[in-house]
């Protein structure tokens, strides 16, 4: 056998595992499993909650450590202005997020970005994105670029085809998990009674054992992703401010803190407050180092309530969306 | 950029590679040679643009030096104050962005006022400025010949090689930088390639990152929450895999992409935990590092020339170096220590065994007791600090305790004897995985480091003898298709989970 005939099997071979994987992928599109099924319907909630909120509004997009660590309600009492925490999951990346949170975006309104440390080197999709993504992301998929597809095309198990047929079998089991979803998400998006895992929960003690890097990569999707949302609401006249992921405490790398305030720093965006207001005790976590419980919530929101305080840009806007608000 | 991501697989090296066939077809081997220096500045600088300046100030004064070097030695002038003033600034350059901040750090410890400058590491400095260093000092001695500026430059950045080596010596890469080596059409040799290639991104991907895994959430977490006896060994060992297959997966790809274009790299593995001693353990492990540390090192100092006393003196200051030269750090510094020890104690050894060869014991002793040391060393590259690396320590002797899962005591059924022993029930470091599968990946571990043939030896790249004949490459249509299904699976599992950073892209 020749090099050149070699090359040709070779290549031939490549291209029909690709085409077997894009035959997979495309008989796969819109057809959920359950876990896609809850977040697809998780997040349709949130849309249809956040779109109720007349602007000017501030809303929180990020992953848990936001949705676990944030009190929305409670924010916007302190702060008097209406606030909606659209926080998703972290393993959705930046990119899904914010694309999914522009959805409820209007000119004049604000958002906060607590994004974790993982968004800042988010490169390719994880498994429950690509699931949410064939699940019911369509439009997500036509807003991603071709090698993006190609990527997801990739992406998804072959055994992800048995999971959703079994649960399109069962209508009960659709019905059940949309219901709930939609009482996963209240008036604020987050569950009712905003408190996120709904009891005190002790920290695994394996999850204290995960490793927390604080590492960013300028190359990767993650912050693409970041930069684009950022130019598009500055472009649609609404506000962005970041600040800190919630986590258990750590040391942290401060090399890493300050790549990622000079990354917002160049965006034009304000960073609120600092990476250790945002870091909480093991006590005050709920099962995840990056969830707070009940009393974690309460913290991590009054800390970040003093620091949006005191911030200018943030008062700035403050002070111009009570005055829209009042006009209205 | 790294071998393991979309970007490059798909993106840049199609690219790179159509634009170099393409320059040398329709500009000449001059226009191809032009492409691959300006493809190699854009693979460095997606790690960040401004990295770029010190490799290319790097690259201009070594240049320059380089030159002046093999003129004043044609002339019969001394080159000596040159070559001082060459190295000087290589060991700055290094110095300042490696090894300020260690430097600052133990100041501020012994109580002086210092406060860390926060310097970015640029990508592979490490590594290409041992590379020039070897140059100029081959330059002094009239053996480094003066070439053109292009081809310098492709031999310094030559991206295969540039971020994690193997370390490159002019001698071997220079002449197949020439035009007329760069102008061959080496088809036959993209098969070869393809297959080291895949063989080395599936021992990134399916290998060195599954025992990533299991390797990082101990070590990290290892000086706060320490590691029990069953923890630290199932960490220690993972991380031994882990880095072999990383860094030796790594240095098949750069092989295989420098292949590509019809460039030969230095080996830089040869089954190296199927060593002995530990003497034959350095003979087979980043070989392109220690054939450095002996020309530009060891052999300067003195080698073997003067003395017992002062030979084992030299391998410690060698190794000491070695350990500093991968990180700047007490933990690195003190694992090159540890490597002099064992060279010298293997050294010792073999005098009192007067035996000439590297190992005076037998095949399996000698084998599992090299496999141990080099593991129990790995604790000091891997831990994070001294203290991570003494609970480590701690662990693998018992003296964390020995944590039983709740799972394992239910199925062992022996509560009353565990009671006795005053053995903790409790979920430990590997409660989401379970131990038999740490087991398993363990002993598949062992197995293909000791048992199955190199990577080298099955794509065909180093001419060596093999037991599993099956194993090696050839150009027929069943390797071609296994290729093809090999690659295929190494970017489905890329794409289906986190891609992460080889552990020599640190150094």
């Amino acid at each position: 056998m020749t090099a050149a005939r070699y090359l040709l099997v070779f290549c031939l071979g490549f291209c029909l595992l690709i085409a077997l994987a894009a035959a997979d992928a495309w008989a796969q599109f819109g057809t959920p499993t359950r876990n896609g099924y809850y977040v697809c319907a998780y997040i349709g909630a949130k849309i249809a909650h956040g779109s109720t909120i007349p602007s000017p509004k501030l809303v929180i997009v990020a992953g848990s450590n936001a949705l676990a660590g944030i009190d929305a309600e409670r924010l916007g009492d302190k702060l008097s202005v209406r606030v909606f925490n659209f926080g998703l999951s972290a393993s959705m990346g930046p990119g899904f997020q914010t694309f999914e949170g522009a959805k409820i975006l209007r000119p004049g309104d604000a958002v906060l970005m607590p994004f974790e440390y993982l968004a800042y080197d988010y490169n390719t999709p994880r498994d429950a994105l690509v699931d949410t993504v064939y699940s019911c992301g369509t439009d997500y998929w036509h807003s991603l670029s071709w090698t993006e597809r190609i990527f997801f095309v990739l992406a998804v198990r072959p055994e992800r085809i048995v999971d959703s047929y079994l649960f399109r079998s069962h209508p009960q089991a659709m019905q059940a998990t949309a219901a709930l979803a939609a009482a996963d998400v209240g008036p604020y998006g987050q569950r009712p009674g905003g408190n996120f895992p709904p009891h005190e929960v002790a920290v695994e003690a394996g999850m204290t054992n995960q490793p927390l890097e604080v590492h960013l990569d300028p190359a990767s999707a993650g912050t693409a992703a970041i930069a684009r949302f950022v130019s598009w609401a500055h472009a649609h006249r609404i506000v962005v401010f970041a600040t800190w992921p919630n986590t258990i405490e750590f040391p942290g790398d401060r090399s890493g803190f300050s790549k990622i305030a000079a990354f917002y720093r160049n965006l034009g965006v304000d960073v609120i407050g600092t990476p250790q207001q945002a870091m909480l005790p093991s006590a005050l976590m709920g099962g995840r180092f990056y969830h707070p419980n009940r009393k974690g919530m309460a913290v991590r929101t009054a800390r970040l309530i003093e620091a949006l305080q005191v911030d200018p840009a943030f008062r700035r806007w403050r002070a111009a969306s009570n005055g829209e608000a009042s006009r209205h | 950029m790294l071998f393991n991501s979309d970007v490059f697989l798909f993106e840049f090296l199609p690219a790179v590679l159509i634009g170099f066939f393409l320059s040398r077809r329709f500009g000449g081997p001059r226009a191809a040679q032009i492409w691959l220096v300006l493809a190699s500045f854009v693979f460095y600088a997606a790690g960040g643009p401004r990295l770029l300046l010190p490799l290319v100030a790097s690259i201009g004064v070594n240049y320059l030096i380089g030159r002046a070097l093999a003129r004043r030695f044609a002339s019969g002038r001394k080159t000596t104050p040159l070559l001082a003033l060459g190295i000087s600034f290589d060991l700055a350059l290094l110095g300042y962005f490696k090894y300020a901040d260690f430097f600052l750090a133990n100041l501020h410890g012994l109580g002086f006022t210092a406060t860390a400058l926060g310097i970015a590491l640029p990508l592979g400095i490490s590594f290409y400025t041992f590379t020039q260093i070897a140059f100029l000092a081959d330059a002094a001695r009239g053996e480094a010949e003066e070439y053109d500026l292009t081809r310098y430059a492709l031999f310094v950045t030559f991206f295969p090689h540039l971020i994690a080596g193997p370390i490159i010596h002019h001698k071997e890469m220079m002449p197949q930088f020439a035009p007329a080596r760069l102008a061959e059409k080496k088809l036959e040799l993209l098969p070869q390639a393809l297959m080291l290639f895949a063989i080395g991104l599936a021992k990134k991907v399916l290998l060195a990152d599954t025992f990533a895994a299991i390797a990082r959430p101990v070590f990290d977490s290892a000086a706060a929450a320490p590691p029990d006896f069953v923890s630290a060994w199932g960490a220690t060992l993972s991380y031994t895999f882990q880095i072999y297959f990383d860094f030796s997966g790594y240095s098949d790809m750069a092989l295989a992409l420098a292949l590509m274009f019809g460039i030969r790299l230095p080996v830089n593995f040869l089954s190296p935990y199927k060593s002995t001693s530990i003497i034959v353990f350095w003979r087979t492990w980043h070989m392109t590092l220690s054939r450095f540390l002996r020309d530009y090192l060891y052999f300067p100092l003195g080698g073997n020339r003067k003395g017992k006393v002062r030979r084992y003196l030299n391998l410690l200051v060698v190794m000491t170096i070695g350990g500093l030269w991968h990180g700047a750090g007490w933990t690195f510094i003190l694992w090159g220590a540890l490597h002099g020890f064992y060279l010298l104690v293997n050294h010792a050894w073999r005098r009192l065994a007067r035996t000439g060869s590297a190992s005076s014991i037998s095949l399996w002793p000698g084998r599992i007791v090299t496999f141990l040391c080099v593991a129990l060393a790995w604790v000091l590259f891997r831990s994070e600090s001294l203290d991570a690396a003494r609970a480590v320590y701690a662990g693998l002797l018992g003296l964390n305790g020995i944590v039983i899962s709740p799972e394992l005591l239910a199925a062992l059924g022996y509560h009353h004897a565990f009671a006795v022993l005053g053995l903790k029930v409790a979920p430990g470091y590997f409660e989401n995985q379970p131990l038999w599968q740490i087991a398993a990946w363990c002993a598949a571990g062992l197995f293909i480091v000791w048992s199955l043939p190199n990577s080298m030896e099955m794509s065909g790249f180093a001419p060596a003898p093999m037991r599993l004949p099956l194993l090696r490459f050839r150009l027929l249509p069943g390797y071609a298709i296994a290729n093809a299904l090999l690659l295929f699976v190494c970017v489905s599992t890329i794409n289906s989970g986190a891609v992460s950073e080889f552990i020599y892209y640190r150094f």
